[in-house]
């Protein structure tokens, strides 16, 4: 493994109003590292990714990804959201959501590459018959699906997978075995989950949220929290 | 009332279709030609007003023009200068409201916001057109006339239309992207700020121009309406889009012939055949369902 931090945290508070959600967070992956975050509801994991992204800023403490303190490097990261975090009603067709994730171009018009990278990934995905099938119309998985096809159109070095096991899915867990085994020593790879739907080879580190705090798996018991 | 009253209705539409195409009566000719150029620009930002759910966000923005139209009367500005007042107005708050709507103030901080946008406006508006010394009111930008069109205002709306046909095109993938996952595009490293930016004030440009000639509550209902109606049937935003247009016009020119055969405000009437049409396809769908469950 690659001694090179991917991502640190130092120190990092952060609170809604006066709900502290995380206090002086202390956190670490190297490149090539793969970690599953887990915790209960409202233990601070998405919160935690935010952060990362660069949605929220810290109140406290600083946050380095690859090296740099500012968003610049934020197109270097896949994510792929929950479902419920976009307007899942609006009229968009799978097709335009996937070039979402090569659409940086001039007011998001593809070239003939960038369409080439668009189907590699649907195809990927398995999804390209329903290229033009609206996204309002699909399941929950398919959904999820979608997301990963727009998050594999472009380069990356930390792919964040925000609960993807919130709509069980056998393909996506194929996907993510098949990224795993395939997946450089440059890249890293984050999975946010309240289910323990991985196994211990996928993500050799399982990190748990607690009282704003996270805690390795052997110092908080991921399992003990949901009463399992 | 343009048409004499008479249960000969087909010799009713004859007269309508002679009278459209009748030199001596030029107004009914720019009204339906006006129906058709407005319908262009209400179907297409409607539509994304009403996918992306912000009517109240265009509410506000076309009410807080208002300022504009007290500051038109407050400086006795002539036609030209009183368009770009409320025009100018609008996009000013186009832009104000798009920076609001930015992720980082929370939903009911916004939805605040835009209430107090929207009074502010419309109470600014309102004591400026009181100090203006005569008579004048606000009441052609609330209520307008569909019915008359001046050549002058034909050519801009042609021109409004010919800004947002193009504008909307070529951001077209910029704008469904934002609407459906603003958070993604940012990542991407794409100025969400600067489209939001323009797209409010695309709108802002559409409504102050359309409410000066038709009047805000009627062009309220049809930005919402139509686009609600064809939403029943048709999912592809471009589809969207174009059969609202088309429902639009003929609400509008139905509005008008209705309305000159039984002397009615023509608005009201637009109105009524717009929510009319909603709710027959409504309980026309949900007869269908039920059927399709029993059969």
């Amino acid at each position: 493994m690659n001694d090179v931090a991917m991502l640190s945290f130092h120190q990092v508070t952060f609170s809604y109003a006066r709900t502290p959600v995380l206090q002086q967070l202390d956190f670490s992956m190297s490149m090539g590292e793969r970690v599953a975050l887990t915790g209960p509801n409202g233990s601070g994991k998405s919160t935690f990714i935010r952060l990362i992204l660069g949605f929220l800023k810290p109140q406290k403490g600083l946050i380095t990804f690859l090296g740099k303190t500012n968003a610049t490097r934020r197109r270097e990261i896949a994510y792929i959201p929950q479902v419920s975090n976009v307007d899942t009603s609006f009229p968009i067709t799978v097709e335009e959501v996937v070039a979402m994730g090569v659409s940086e171009r001039f007011l998001g018009h593809l070239d003939k590459k960038q369409r080439l990278k668009v189907r590699e990934a649907m195809e990927y995905m398995d999804i390209t018959s329903y290229a033009n099938e609206l996204f309002e119309t699909l399941s929950g998985g398919f959904r999820q699906r979608v997301f990963i096809a727009r998050a594999l159109t472009h380069s990356w070095k930390l792919f964040i997978l925000d609960e993807p096991y919130s709509y069980v899915d056998q393909h996506i867990q194929r996907v993510l075995t098949r990224m795993i085994e395939e997946m450089g020593k440059d890249k890293s790879l984050i999975l946010v989950t309240h289910s323990h739907e991985f196994t211990e080879k996928q993500f050799p580190r399982v990190m748990c949220f607690h009282q704003g705090k996270l805690l390795s798996a052997q110092t908080c018991d991921p399992y003990a929290e949901h009463g399992l | 009332m343009i048409l004499t009253p008479s249960t000969d209705y087909d010799g009713l539409m004859v007269t309508f279709i002679q009278l459209l195409f009748n030199p001596s009566v030029p107004f009914l000719r720019n009204a339906v030609l006006a129906a058709f150029l407005a319908s262009i620009a209400i179907g297409l930002v409607g539509s994304f007003v009403v996918v992306r759910k912000i009517s109240y966000s265009v509410g506000a923005i076309t009410h807080a023009s208002l300022m504009g139209v007290g500051i038109a009367f407050f400086l006795n500005l002539s036609a030209v200068y009183s368009q770009l007042a409320i025009t100018l107005t609008a996009i000013l708050f186009g832009v104000l409201i798009a920076l609001l709507s930015e992720k980082t103030v929370s939903y009911y901080r916004y939805d605040r916001l835009l209430s107090i946008v929207w009074a502010l406006g419309a109470a600014v508006g309102i004591l400026l057109i009181s100090l203006t010394p005569g008579y004048v009111s606000a009441e052609s930008y609330l209520f307008g006339n569909i019915l008359f069109f001046s050549t002058h205002e034909l050519l801009i709306l042609t021109v409004v239309d010919i800004i947002l046909v193009i504008v909307f095109s070529l951001c077209y993938r910029r704008f469904t992207a934002l609407s459906f996952d603003e958070e993604y595009l940012w990542l991407r490293g794409v100025s969400v700020r600067r489209y939001r930016v323009l797209f409010f004030s695309l709108v802002a440009l559409c409504m102050s121009i359309l409410a000066s000639y038709i009047g805000i509550i009627l062009l309220l209902a049809l930005m919402t309406v139509p686009v609600a109606t064809v939403r029943m049937f048709s999912g592809i935003l471009r589809i969207v889009i174009l059969r609202s247009s088309v429902l639009t016009a003929f609400y509008i020119i139905s509005g008008i012939y209705i309305s000159s055969i039984f002397d009615l405000p023509a608005s009201s009437i637009i109105v009524l055949l717009a929510i009319l049409g909603y709710i027959l396809l409504f309980v026309y769908i949900a007869i269908r369902q039920r059927m399709s469950k029993i059969q």
